[in-house]
């Protein structure tokens, strides 16, 4: 699998001088990536001031390979992306749930992958993937029903009828 | 459970054939409870005689033909609650066609001298919701309903409730066993390749939002409750443990409070405009500006009012120093639907014979008209009095959209359209709940006229909480002022009912564009 992404990054690397680096996935995995597409994360980036030379391979444990490949191929893409400004938390949030359409594409995998990657980006740090995702969920639950967020999500409902008629009555508002 | 079968048949004499089967659900047990002898047959009684409803959801309100003209009345009035209006105006042509007087009757039956009744009347206004029938008869007001199993839980106080919620998760359902996480990811490391792309296979006993660690739930909930609070607190009703969050998690309603869209930065609290949605001149002096501060069209003089409420964050400790409890229960106004007042009133007709008689052929004319007001965040509205129902105009009533430049309203085009009335809207800055609105005049440029509103939440069931609706306007006033002479009439109001709020998805799209 990395061998396969290797060289198309590597292509790209040859106008911008950057290093490669290796990271190691938790399953022990290898997957070579450039610096600057590898910096978006900012545990990594912090990891890298740090320690002025890198030859080794830099373990991830949380994450595995298919993961870590996913998370990579966001981090490729949005390699150039303005650094976002630590007081834009609000207007990101004004932007709400919208979503660009590659970033749309991209999440469009199964809940456990989803999972997965909301998780990776929450380690190593990547604030817009991991908004992303989150908003990808929010998104599975604007408009739904209680009952289809049940199913959605897999949820057991634990009300009893009593406790949830009460429950409706107080957030009557909601369902209109 | 056949006394309180010939209770009814005694009380409802008027009624039309009953079938063999009597229907035994809680209408018949409220029907008891306006009976001389108040003996209702405990709720279980329900399924075991009545095979005809036999599952839970077929005891509903909304899925029993009505029989009586208390059925009629209590469905019509159920279905009006819930905005359809048709349906609910044909269920009271039926009940006054059976019994003219049964507005009486029913006013008799849930509105008597008795406290306790206000309970099981908001009620009737909540949605039917499928497994619930077991407490909705709890709070009928039948006399022997004290028996019925379900009355122990109704102490519980919600506040209660969802604090025993705290330390709950989330949980996946009952398959979890089947396939934990950890397997999961084993096997991805197993086949890297095609790991994540398998709709086929069903991802069981995995919930993402159980298995997430809680604060970046909380993330997620953030983002869906700025671009919809509703689904955000329609959450708390998918399990225990988002009940709670949904509840507790104070720093997110204090988000919607400030929402521009629906937070209370978008209400309006003094006029923005005139009447007709013109921008005020920098030092306004209008003659008709200063008549409203100076006096109220009535001739009391009008209290000194701030123009603009409290900050947000003072008015923290009114509302129990909570933002849930502020954005549930300060008066605000809904841009996204309507606010309707059906008014119905009866004209005896040409030969009016005692209401004794059976048939159904009564003669009465019922008048039915409608007020129809839109607010928008701009501080203009339209009013609209017109006899044609909402399905013909709801979804019509707006304004020209701002990127077009058509003069008029898009309304303009339908036969009522012409009626349409622009006026201007401000919320009292005090909490009170009040609106003044001002309009055009239906009778001439020379008039304005003035109504006087007041929000409140009906519904939200027992303990009268409103369960956040705000979609309720009530009647304060309604004058006519002429511009010229300063003469103030006021409109009588005996048939004029209050407004009620009823969403209308398409405006969400036009708020959007308006913001």
């Amino acid at each position: 699998m990395s061998n396969t992404q290797a060289p198309a990054t590597v292509k790209k690397l040859t106008l911008v001088p950057t290093r490669l680096l290796t990271l190691l996935s938790s399953d022990s995995i290898e997957k070579k990536v450039a610096r600057d597409v590898a910096e978006r994360s900012i545990l990594i980036k912090n990891m890298l001031e740090d320690c002025a030379e890198f030859d080794q391979a830099i373990p991830i444990p949380n994450v595995t390979s298919s993961v870590l490949t996913k998370v990579i191929e966001w981090c490729e893409h949005h390699k150039n992306d303005p650094a976002p400004a630590a007081d834009e938390k609000v207007d990101s949030r004004k932007k709400s749930t919208d979503i660009d359409e590659w970033d749309q594409k991209f999440m469009q995998v199964d809940q456990e992958m989803l999972f997965e990657i909301i998780l990776a980006a929450n380690y190593l740090d990547i604030k817009p993937l991991l908004d992303v995702g989150c908003k990808t969920v929010a998104n599975m639950i604007k408009g739904k029903s209680p009952e289809e967020i049940r199913e959605t999500f897999n949820i057991q409902n634990d009300f009893t009828p009593e406790e949830e008629d009460q429950i409706r009555r107080e957030n009557q508002w909601a369902e209109e | 459970m056949s006394k309180a079968k010939m209770n009814d048949e005694a009380e409802l004499e008027l009624a039309q054939t009953r079938s063999p089967i009597s229907h035994v659900s809680q209408e018949d047990v409220s029907d008891d409870g306006a009976g001389p002898s108040a003996t209702a047959p405990p709720t279980s009684g329900h399924t075991s005689t009545n095979p005809h409803l036999g599952s839970p959801k077929s005891a509903t309100l909304s899925d029993k033909a009505p029989k009586s003209a208390m059925e009629h009345f209590e469905k019509a009035i159920e279905r009006e609650g819930q905005g359809n209006l048709g349906d609910s105006l044909n269920l009271y042509r039926k009940a006054y066609r059976m019994d003219p007087k049964i507005d009486a009757k029913y006013q008799q039956k849930y509105f008597p001298r008795v406290p306790n009744a206000s309970a099981s009347s908001s009620n009737l206004l909540s949605p039917p919701t499928g497994p619930n029938t077991a407490h909705h008869s709890s709070n009928a007001p039948s006399g022997g309903a004290s028996a019925t199993p379900a009355a122990p839980t109704e102490p519980v106080t919600i506040t209660s409730l969802i604090a025993s919620f705290s330390n709950l998760r989330i949980q996946a359902n009952a398959l979890a066993t089947f396939a934990p996480i950890k397997s999961k990811s084993e096997k991805q490391s197993e086949t890297p390749t095609n790991a994540y792309k398998e709709p086929e296979e069903p991802a069981r006993g995995f919930s993402l939002l159980a298995n997430l660690p809680h604060e970046l739930l909380l993330q997620i909930l953030r983002f869906l409750a700025y671009t919809d609070i509703a689904s955000f607190a329609r959450c708390s009703l998918v399990c225990k443990s988002l009940a709670y969050t949904v509840s507790a998690e104070d720093s997110i309603w204090k988000d919607a409070c400030h929402h521009p869209h629906w937070g209370f930065p978008s209400q309006v609290w003094d006029f923005q405009c005139n009447i007709f949605g013109e921008a005020l001149p920098d030092d306004f002096s209008s003659p008709e500006d200063e008549e409203e501060v100076e006096t109220d069209l009535s001739g009391f003089p009008i209290p000194k009012r701030p123009s603009s409420p409290l900050p947000i964050k003072s008015l923290f400790p009114n509302y129990k120093n909570s933002y849930k409890h502020m954005f549930y229960s300060r008066p605000r106004i809904r841009y996204n639907g309507l606010y309707i007042s059906t008014c119905n009133y009866i004209r005896p007709g040409a030969f009016h014979s005692s209401s004794t008689t059976v048939t159904g052929a009564t003669p009465v004319h019922i008048i039915t008209y409608y007020r129809y007001l839109r607010f928008y965040p701009d501080g203009t509205c339209l009013s609209l009095l017109t006899t044609h129902e909402p399905p013909e105009v709801v979804y019509h009533l707006s304004k020209p959209s701002r990127t077009q430049n058509t003069p008029g309203y898009t309304s303009a085009l339908h036969p009522w359209g012409k009626h349409v009335l622009r006026g201007r809207w401000r919320l009292d800055t005090r909490d009170s709940g009040d609106i003044d609105i001002e309009t055009e005049s239906a009778s001439g440029e020379k008039y304005l006229f003035k109504m006087g509103l007041c929000v409140k939440s009906v519904g939200g069931g027992k303990g009268g909480r409103g369960g956040g609706r705000l979609n309720k306007l009530v009647w304060r006033g309604f004058w006519s002022w002429n511009k010229l002479t300063d003469d103030v009439a006021e409109f009588s109001l005996r048939n004029d009912k209050p407004f009620f709020w009823s969403r209308i998805r398409r405006f969400d799209r036009e708020l959007l564009e308006e913001m």
